[in-house]
């Protein structure tokens, strides 16, 4: 019996304490800091923010830049290194782990246009005839050329045309640009 | 022992749940553990495994704060090496990072989408145009080698520097086949100031007024 | 001291019979071929989305115009049923029935676990059609919402209490190896599961250093325990010799309750969370050095000598596969966390590989072995054929090696170009193709074994020429709920 009680003991004991360790002390440590700032988020954002982690572009496009001098990171242009308060409050956190395609820490800054979001989105072949990114087109709506005038579709490469329709973004879509344009590290780091 | 040592007579049973049954009031308990020591080499690695352990835990613990990139932080890039700028080198640079996702590597384009930079007249003539286009950016209608391009290109002015508007177009005007003059940092700056009322991307119509003026 | 001692405890006080080892596995039965037969399910399905997933890769536009088939759901989900059905629910079947031949008890509780059964796998259900239609809760390894996640939570409380019960009323006095894994394991996973679904962690950074404690301890004390737990048990049992020895069985015990608790923020080096709890980290999973030595040099001693038993023992083959690529994963894992390693391999294909090592060549190949050991002796039937079951070993074990070998070796010089800038990023995914073209002609070749295994299972169980199945599963259910 008093082995029985020792193992539960130091069972619950090794578990209790890195639990702490590991998940509460960050959290006292980081959330002060994190909380200070007003962040801005609008609507849009919020919702392109649903639509990134519902098509779980995580799991391909890390958002975390590693530190100059730590991998390539600043070098190809990515950004400085990342901050606590570059994720806006926004949950879930997004880090990711994978860069089957590349960060997106700062791609607002990169690549501010929203038609090339939107054609990235409908066909990434279209920008990037080597991409495997999957196309996202129930994020557009496909109408008559003639349909909704004013407002021109997207301009897809011959290839990719549908004869006679059009393709314009919808809501989803428009939220989800935004979110990513969104995505700017706005102050320098350093302190 | 062994499941053939159960099953290796199974010819002599008339049923698979007999012989089962039978297997199973057979089946010995797990023998008891033996207590030896473990091989000598196996202690060297715990205490080698312990040692650098408590080593790297001391050597890199950083500071005990909520700094991240603590490591990193102390070999702060000193920018004291600005005279030796490769305009090509850092073109190329500016060029991966920014340009080639729409424009492609080899300058190409995508065919009714992103027009191409090799072979561009507007990129080989006189360095202003593609200095605005990448300072401000454009947008509406163009015709190139009979294909209709109708994209909006962003300004990079707010995001580069001079001297990387500079490299870039410098780089652009010297590659994918291309051959002109290098734009130096302080044509830019010259270029930037004379526009710096424009907020809008150029369309074709105004960047032919402007460089008419 | 460690010795099973058969008689009861003090025959004067404890009124527990005794149990033969028939008894126990006839009490067993049902329960245990439930959670296996339903981890089985799951485990088809998830090869399905694996395979799915992995020719997405390749082939972007495969099923490109399906929303809930696109690859960023595709993928979470097939990590999902193969980690919370297949080795959870699995592995859960054969830590009872270990835990009720070790101990001599019948498992307990038995109608209570059937139900927690029923509703585990119906919040799996649940919680896959939610992920397909996007609502995942978006952190790796705890996608399913936390609803279905507290389910299932508390249906593993209620295995835990039948698990406390069991090593209370035991008819043994001492407790082996295998049962401290098991009761830490049944102790672990509930709290790391309801923690995780607290809402304290509530920014972004603090969320990131929750989510891969969480994920990876969800394999250090949980999978692993139980794991390990088989392994020791299935050595010395199927080779009729001792284990080495019990000073290094606590040793290895021990170790890993102390480091791999502390091993999650390896996984995120270089974020942006305080550097020195990274460190710590880092230092932990040097330190998983010397439980997996212990425990590897405690079943190499073992089983030395007796090699060729793996011959003509199929669960002896997957066990001693599944040890040893516990040792491999480990040892690789320690080294994946040092900051001049992690800065090469850190976003690319090398550690989805060395994951699939660990829950694929380590926790599914023991369950495997661990399955062919157990389903005789419940169902008092035989395989099918042993051939088959070779059949099953090798695509298995082929097919993980080539999956392993082309991600690790591509993943490699992927993260070589990727730290250089001069690469461009197109590049870099390029050159990975024909190594996920190889990842996916491994996934058939898994996909193919675990039909062989599931093809092999159902004709065991539900075969109708020697006994007629039907009436004698309606008997055993209702001697199961008459506890």
């Amino acid at each position: 019996m008093i082995r029985l009680s020792i193992l539960l003991f130091g069972i619950i004991a090794t578990f209790v304490i890195a639990m702490f360790g590991l998940t509460i002390v960050p959290k006292f440590f980081i959330d002060e800091g994190v909380r200070e700032p007003t962040y801005l988020t609008s609507f849009e954002i919020t919702e392109g923010h649903r639509i990134f982690v519902r098509e779980g572009c995580i799991y391909c496009h890390s958002k975390q830049v590693r530190p100059e001098g730590f991998g390539a990171d600043f070098e190809r242009g990515w950004g400085r290194a990342s901050l606590p308060t570059d994720y806006r409050n926004l949950l879930p956190h997004n880090l990711g782990t994978m860069r089957t395609g590349p960060d997106l820490a700062n791609i607002g800054a990169r690549q501010p246009s929203r038609d090339w979001h939107y054609l990235n989105l409908y066909q990434p072949r279209a920008i990037n005839e080597k991409s495997i990114m999957p196309p996202f087109p129930w994020l557009f709506e496909v109408y008559s050329e003639r349909a909704r005038p004013g407002r021109d579709g997207l301009s897809l490469p011959e290839q990719y045309r549908i004869p006679g329709m059009k393709v314009l973004p919808a809501d989803e879509a428009r939220y989800l640009a935004t979110y990513l344009i969104s995505l700017v590290q706005e102050s320098t780091g350093t302190e | 022992m062994t499941d053939e040592h159960y099953f290796g007579d199974r010819e002599n049973f008339r049923s698979m749940e007999e012989l089962h049954k039978a297997a199973l009031a057979r089946e010995e308990q797990i023998p008891e553990e033996g207590n030896e020591r473990g091989p000598w080499w196996m202690y060297v690695i715990i205490v080698l495994t312990l040692s650098f352990g408590f080593f790297y835990m001391g050597r890199y613990l950083g500071e005990i704060s909520d700094r991240p990139h603590v490591l990193f932080n102390e070999a702060a890039p000193t920018e004291a090496e600005e005279a030796d700028l490769d305009l090509m080198a850092e073109g190329r640079r500016v060029y991966t990072r920014l340009c080639q996702s729409c424009h492609q590597q080899d300058g190409s384009g995508v065919v009714g989408a992103f027009p191409p930079l090799g072979g561009s007249a507007w990129v080989m003539e006189q360095p202003e145009r593609p200095v605005k286009i990448v300072l401000q950016g454009f947008q509406g209608e163009i015709v190139r080698d009979g294909v209709t391009y109708n994209s909006v290109m962003p300004g990079f002015g707010q995001l580069l520097s001079d001297d990387e508007v500079a490299s870039v177009v410098t780089y652009l005007r010297n590659s994918f086949g291309n051959e002109a003059s290098e734009v130096s940092p302080e044509d830019v700056s010259g270029m930037r100031e004379a526009t710096s009322d424009r907020t809008t991307a150029w369309t074709e119509a105004d960047l032919e007024a402007f460089m008419e003026r | 001291m460690k010795k099973e001692n058969i008689k009861p405890v003090d025959p004067g006080n404890n009124p527990s019979p005794h149990y033969s080892v028939s008894e126990l596995d006839r009490k067993a039965r049902f329960v245990v071929l439930f959670l296996i037969m339903s981890g089985v399910f799951w485990l088809l399905l998830g090869t399905l989305l694996a395979l799915l997933a992995s020719v997405k890769m390749h082939l972007p536009e495969f099923l490109g115009n399906a929303g809930w088939l696109t690859f960023g759901r595709v993928r979470p989900l097939h990590l999902n049923t193969v980690v919370y059905g297949w080795s959870s629910l699995t592995g859960a079947g054969v830590a009872l029935w270990i835990l009720s031949r070790l101990l001599k008890i019948p498992i307990q509780l038995r109608g209570y676990i059937l139900v927690a059964g029923v509703i585990w796998n119906i919040s799996l259900f649940v919680g896959s059609i939610q992920i397909l239609a996007g609502f995942s809760r978006g952190i790796e390894w705890l996608e399913f919402p936390v609803s279905t996640m507290v389910a299932m939570v508390l249906c593993v409380i209620i295995i835990s209490a039948s698990v406390m019960q069991m090593i209370i009323m035991r008819n043994v006095k001492q407790l082996y190896v295998s049962v401290w894994y098991i009761l830490a394991a049944f102790l672990w996973f509930p709290l790391l599961g309801l923690v995780s679904s607290l809402p304290v962690f509530d920014t972004p950074t603090v969320q990131a250093g929750m989510n891969w404690w969480y994920a990876h301890n969800a394999l250090g004390l949980w999978f692993t325990p139980i794991c390990l737990a088989a392994a020791y048990y299935f050595i010395p049992k199927v080779l009729g010799r001792p284990i080495y020895s019990y000073g290094l069985s606590l040793l290895g015990f021990w170790g890993l309750a102390l480091f791999y608790n502390w091993n999650g923020f390896h996984h995120l080096i270089g974020s942006p969370l305080p550097t020195w709890f990274v460190t710590i980290s880092i230092s932990a999973s040097v330190m998983m050095v010397i439980p997996v030595v212990v425990v590897a040099v405690n079943h190499h001693m073992t089983v030395v000598g007796s090699f060729k038993a793996v011959k003509y023992s199929p669960t002896l083959r997957f066990v001693v596969f599944a040890a040893m690529s516990y040792t491999f994963v480990s040892l690789q894992g320690s080294m994946q966390s040092l900051r001049s390693v992690n800065e090469v391999i850190h976003f690319t294909h090398f550690v989805a590989a060395h994951a699939h090592i660990g829950m694929y060549a380590f926790v599914s190949m023991m369950l495997f072995g661990a399955c062919y050991y157990i389903i005789p002796r419940i169902t008092l039937r035989e395989w099918h054929s042993k051939s088959l079951i070779k059949w099953h070993f090798w695509l298995t074990a082929i097919g993980i090696i080539i999956y392993v070998g082309a991600l690790q070796f591509i993943g490699l010089f992927q993260g070589w170009s990727m730290n250089n800038p001069d690469v461009p990023f197109t590049d870099t995914v390029t050159m990975t193709i024909p190594y996920l073209v190889a990842r996916s002609a491994s996934g058939i070749l898994m996909g193919a074994g675990h039909l062989i295994f599931a093809w092999l299972l159902i004709k065991m169980v539900f075969r109708t020429s020697e006994q007629p199945a039907g009436a004698q599963v309606l008997d055993n259910i209702r001697k199961e709920f008459t506890v």
